[in-house]
């Protein structure tokens, strides 16, 4: 115990000695007592243990006393280092220097042991470095799927590297992340262009080297920059520090191989830039365009691990989105065109058609045929009606429509006129006032009705629509205004039905199921005859089915045949032929488009079969 | 109160007037009355409708919108067309002829650009959808009637062929019925919810 403490003390004061000198300074005056005691045993055991080696060595006794007073003479006071150590010590260290296995088997044991012992601790420790270190990867790892990203995987990575990369980084003598002892695919070979640029790239730096000058030129700067050393210092090394950051790194698993992306990334655009510039140096690649192309800016997060085929599609469906919202303007212009082109000819072709028979005079006929069944009935209620009898006449069509009604109506206007009857025209539209104008105008042209003419009484606009027409069919007079019934010609006609015929000329059924509807209660004897259009004719049919019309004309065949009844066939014979033309017209076109329907049904059904 | 009053004046004339419609002639004095103020109020529903219209475009002209120059074209029209008729009066010939010369050139020329549109419509309906249940019903029954319509049958004059032609162009009577009868009840059922308030298009 005491030889331990003394042993300690010595050392504590050998180390202090070298640092600063002393580390007792004052000599022991400053050690406490216990210590000091120890100090003064240690001291005295000293100078026995000095004295008894050198009364052994010189083999001569000598006085305690004495020796301690000839130590303590020779002992300076401020003693060095190595000078306290005890003489069998510093015989056994000379020996040792001596003689390298002068160890003991004592001493080789306790060497073996503590080696031994030192070994098992590093492996212990780095076990638990392994536990801890798969423990925060693990972490890690579960963060990352928990977040969504896909576990790093080495063999993924090297996957991913392009594999002109690949060759380069075998041209280069790079074999990152090899396992030991493979070797790169031998039978992979760089391009013929790669491996000539290679060779020009060489054989132009060694010409700078040899030169020993590196002017300003931008070419010779781009090949120095995609040397192959600065390849192969910047790629391995930024490589092997993402890896390492991956190793040791306590931050998320997922960031890291992000970095690792990111980092191989920049490598890879750093060297196609480099190569691009190689490429323009040798001609073959434009390095500008290709810079642009790599040099773009990423907005992508930082945590988002992009392969480059996930890249390419995302930024194909980026244009693709980009582009939907505008048209296709080339596309949309063409079919413009096209659309526009046939419209035209199609235009032309019915006017061609339409316009033939106005050119042509020889081809004019009379309308062929047996006149229907409710034209049959109208021409004899027509018949039926004696001379000045009153007709109330309604003209209740468009201008737009005026054409084909004025056709309709004509052969009816001059049956009436030919009965010599008291014509009352009356309109629910504005325009009706003056068409009824135009109507006799046209129909009454030969003399032999201007008397019939200047009977003729216009009421006009009746306004108010239904309810107008349900007033004027209750009190006919409160209708209009008293100067209108002043007239000669309708001092009898106080009501709707003090008229013999009701003769309503509509374009449309909303006009004429208003009169049907709103008069046609009013009307006790007399009969409510129609002339349509021929678009309007099938919806007038339950009219005439239930007995609510009289008699019905439609359309420019039944007017053509009403007037072929009536032995008239100077007005529909030209017209009729046109509006023949265009109808057959029509009908050729629709039957092309069935064709064509008829194509475009096999063609979807393949395009169905090829997506089974 | 005032959507009360809307809704009990509404109520209390579509009540007067139907009952008034089926006890005729009895009632016939009121219904005059109320149809007359009815088509007093509509003329001035008319008189507003055609005030705003020209408000509009003059606002429009003011604030030189886009095609604004339309807009002076409608406005010149009508103070031509409406001092025409003031001056030489509705029933005028000169009058007629200048209206006829205008209207009917213009609403003929958009008739005729109506059945090009309709040509080129039922061509294309083939050319994109092929051969359908619904194109083939719509192409059969064009075709069909546009060949009846062209007369070239009935110019043969042979009675089988007419029997058939006449079945055939009564067909569309089931259709026009079916129509006509859809159109009945819709009016018959937005007339009830008048009476009974719950469509009440007039006070909102």
């Amino acid at each position: 115990m005491q030889l331990g403490l003394a042993s300690a003390l010595n050392a504590l004061k050998t180390e202090y000695d070298k640092a600063s000198g002393s580390l007792f300074p004052e000599a022991d005056k400053d050690l406490p007592d216990l210590l000091r005691g120890l100090h003064e045993e240690n001291s005295n055991y000293a100078r026995a243990v000095k004295s008894s080696s050198v009364s052994q060595s010189n083999g001569v006794d000598e006085v305690p006393g004495q020796k301690d007073d000839a130590a303590a003479d020779e002992q300076p006071p401020e003693s060095k280092a190595g000078e306290d150590i005890p003489e069998w010590l510093k015989k056994v260290r000379q020996r040792v220097g001596d003689e390298g296995d002068a160890y003991g088997d004592l001493v080789k044991k306790v060497s073996a042991r503590d080696s031994s012992l030192e070994e098992e601790m590093d492996k212990e420790l780095s076990v638990q470095f392994e536990d801890w270190i798969g423990r925060l990867r693990n972490d890690a790892r579960q963060d990352a799927a928990r977040d969504g990203f896909e576990p790093l995987d080495e063999e993924d990575l090297q996957s991913e590297i392009p594999a002109w990369l690949r060759h380069l980084r075998e041209s280069q003598g790079v074999f990152p992340n090899l396992p030991e002892g493979s070797t790169p695919n031998a039978g992979e070979k760089l391009p013929d262009w790669l491996g000539d640029t290679r060779e020009e790239l060489q054989a132009a730096t060694g010409a700078i080297k040899a030169e020993g000058m590196l002017n300003d030129n931008g070419i010779t700067q781009q090949i120095r920059l995609g040397s192959s050393e600065e390849l192969q210092d910047q790629q391995p090394l930024a490589e092997e520090e993402h890896k390492t950051d991956l190793v040791t790194g306590q931050e998320d698993l997922g960031a890291q191989a992000a970095d690792i992306s990111l980092g191989l990334d920049d490598i890879t655009r750093q060297m196609q830039v480099s190569h691009a510039n190689l490429g323009g140096a040798a001609g073959g690649l434009d390095p500008p365009a290709v810079e642009e192309g790599f040099w773009e800016e990423r907005a992508e997060h930082p945590m988002l691990r992009v392969a480059r085929s996930q890249r390419s599609r995302a930024e194909l469906l980026k244009a693709l989105v980009a582009a939907e919202g505008q048209p296709a303007e080339k596309q949309a212009a063409q079919r413009k065109r096209k659309t526009w082109l046939f419209r035209l000819l199609l235009a032309l072709l019915l006017l061609t058609a339409v316009s033939f028979p106005f050119i042509s005079t020889s081809n004019q006929t009379p309308q062929m045929g047996t006149l229907p069944v409710e034209a049959q009935a109208l021409m004899n209620s027509i018949n039926a009606l004696e001379s000045g009898s009153p007709v109330l006449i309604v003209t209740d069509y468009q201008a737009g429509l005026s054409a084909e009604m004025e056709q309709v109506a004509n052969p009816l206007i001059k049956h009436l006129a030919q009965k010599q009857v008291q014509m009352v025209f009356l309109s629910t539209y504005p325009e009706g006032a003056w068409l009824a104008e135009r109507l006799l105008d046209v129909s009454l042209i030969d003399d032999a009705f201007s008397q019939v003419r200047e009977q003729v009484v216009n009421l006009g606009f009746l306004p108010g629509g239904r309810m107008g027409l349900l007033n004027y069919a209750m009190d006919a007079h409160t209708a209009f205004t008293e100067e209108v019934w002043e007239s000669s010609n309708l001092k009898n006609l106080n009501h709707i039905n003090d008229f013999s015929v009701v003769l309503i000329l509509a374009d449309t059924l909303d006009s004429a199921r208003s009169w049907l509807e709103q008069t046609g209660p009013s009307l006790i004897d007399t009969p409510m005859l129609m002339a349509s259009s021929t678009q309007e004719a099938a919806m007038m049919l339950p009219y005439l089915d239930s007995g609510q019309l009289a008699g019905m004309l439609s359309g420019l065949q039944d007017a053509g045949l009403y007037e072929a009844a009536l032995g008239d066939t100077v007005m529909t014979s030209t017209i009729w032929s046109a509006y023949q033309a265009g109808l057959l017209v029509m009908a050729a076109l629709i039957l092309v488009s069935f064709v064509i329907g008829l194509e475009t049904n096999a063609s979807t059904n393949q395009e169905v079969e090829q997506k089974k | 109160m005032k959507k009360v009053i809307s809704i009990i004046t509404a109520i209390g004339v579509g009540l007067a007037v139907v009952v008034a419609y089926f006890l005729r002639p009895l009632l016939d004095p009121m219904l005059e009355l109320l149809l007359q103020w009815g088509i007093i109020l509509g003329s001035m529903a008319a008189l507003v409708g055609i005030i705003n219209l020209l408000v509009t475009h003059w606002h429009k002209i003011r604030q030189k919108k886009e095609y604004f120059i339309f807009s002076f074209v409608v406005l010149l029209s009508f103070a031509l067309s409406f001092m025409g008729g003031i001056v030489l009066g509705p029933q005028d010939e000169t009058y007629i002829r200048w209206l006829a010369a205008l209207q009917v050139p213009i609403e003929v020329s958009l008739m005729a650009l109506l059945a090009l549109t309709l040509t080129y419509a039922g061509f294309q309906f083939f050319r994109m959808r092929g051969w359908t249940p619904l194109s083939l019903a719509f192409g059969v029954s064009a075709l069909l009637f546009l060949i009846l319509d062209i007369g070239f049958f009935q110019a043969l004059e042979l009675p089988f062929v007419n029997q058939i032609i006449e079945f055939l162009q009564h067909l569309p009577l089931a259709g026009g019925r079916g129509i006509l009868i859809g159109i009945s009840l819709g009016a018959l059922l937005t007339g009830l919810r008048v009476l009974f308030g719950a469509e009440r298009s007039y006070g909102e």
